[in-house]
């Protein structure tokens, strides 16, 4: 069946763009429903799973453009809170620091990922995604995307920069753990590094 | 590194070489400690993203997911009635009729499309027709110095002008002969219009 066939490629988009894991299973449950309303509109000369991630990818989208509006209100809401309050303790930050060895020797890989990806922009999120999670090609990026593969190609590297960049504290401190962990989802490559 | 050596690190990484690139980009690698360690951190990277993502997607529960779809449909679409569900018997049996390319669906969807530049078409179209094609006078049969059968008697009236009036047509006959009298015949509309034409003396 479709479902069965896709949900877990759709959840593992949905949340990698939403981190969070009922945000990503409601994300794939609505991205289902779009499927079905609209599956008179899909043409057939496209794969379907192309078809399928633009849908997943929008539906992210959409949601983290309401998350953002949501938070900006709440956030709006405490600041006003705390200004009618005096002698309330002020508006901190909810990330505590953490040491880089400490992050991957714990659990806490998965949340250093997703700050990390938060960081991203949804375009080069989702293009990231696509490319290393579901291993698709830069022509069906580009179809998924509705982009061009010159645009596919930028986004992909701007995102693994900014990614290297905001990690590069773990990479360095923590190399070896990760690569370690990593090491079995590393891709092959035929040059092995002289 | 150079936009070009960064596009060859991404397409080398991403398998989008062909094999002679792939062997030059391998070449000027060996040559380049900043380019292998960049191509590590990408794939360790890369590498962190699949198995975090794999392990949520093993982790997650899918036990209510399809019955989840099911109920967000029914909610976003009312519950259909015995008359709806005729209705899309007998749309479906006219498909059926229509042949596999689903001829209504299609119909209808570029009716939804279109309806806009449609409608102001026909409108246009209606307006043209209005002012540039106006309708002939309504047609009374006669033209002038035609005869007719006078309403006494059997004797023949030529009839000198035809004019209409509102929803009148005034049939005028003037005398031959001094001693005769004018005459001049309404004949009414469709609808039945007791009141003389203004200006005009009843009869």
């Amino acid at each position: 069946m479709l479902v069965e066939r896709y949900q877990r490629r759709a959840y593992g988009i949905a949340y990698g763009m939403l981190r969070n894991r009922e945000d990503a299973l409601d994300a794939a449950q609505d991205a289902f429903v779009k499927v079905f309303r609209n599956i008179e509109s899909f043409k057939g000369d496209s794969s379907f799973y192309t078809w399928f991630y633009r849908i997943v990818v929008n539906v992210c989208i959409d949601r983290c453009r309401k998350q953002k509006r949501m938070r900006s209100v709440e956030y709006d809401d405490s600041y006003k809170r705390r200004d009618e309050s005096a002698g309330v303790a002020p508006l901190v930050g909810n990330t505590r620091p953490m040491h880089p060895g400490a992050a991957f020797e714990s659990d806490e890989l998965g949340k250093v990922l997703n700050e990390a990806l938060g960081k991203l922009s949804e375009n080069h999120r989702t293009i990231l995604l696509l490319r290393e999670v579901e291993g698709m090609s830069y022509d069906d990026i580009a179809e998924s995307m509705g982009c061009n593969i010159g645009t596919v190609m930028s986004r992909l590297h701007h995102a693994r920069k900014n990614l290297q960049k905001t990690l590069k504290p773990y990479l360095e401190a923590s190399g070896s753990v990760l690569s370690k962990r990593a090491g079995a989802g590393v891709r092959k490559s035929s040059y092995d590094g002289s | 590194m150079t936009d070009h050596e960064n596009e060859l690190l991404n397409r080398f990484l991403d398998g989008e070489l062909s094999d002679a690139d792939r062997e030059e980009f391998e070449n000027r690698m060996k040559d380049s400690s900043e380019l292998v360690a960049m191509r590590d951190d990408f794939e360790v990277i890369g590498a962190m993203l699949r198995e975090h993502i794999s392990c949520e997607s093993e982790v997650a529960d899918f036990s209510g997911f399809t019955a989840g779809i099911d109920r967000l449909i029914d909610l976003q679409e009312p519950a259909p009635t015995a008359a709806f569900e005729s209705s899309v018997t007998r749309i479906n049996e006219d498909k059926t009729v229509a042949g596999p390319s689903n001829l209504l669906a299609r119909a209808e969807s570029w009716w939804r499309r279109n309806w806009t530049p449609v409608m102001l078409g026909a409108a246009a179209a209606a307006a043209v027709i209005f002012f540039v094609v106006k309708p002939a006078e309504p047609p009374t049969g006669l033209q002038p110095n035609d005869e007719v059968a006078a309403a006494t008697g059997n004797n023949g009236v030529v009839v000198d002008s035809i004019s209409n009036e509102g929803k009148k047509t005034v049939l005028v006959s003037m005398p031959a002969q001094q001693d005769e009298s004018t005459v001049i015949w309404l004949l009414d509309g469709e609808e039945d219009d007791q009141e003389p034409v203004e200006g005009e003396d009843p009869i």
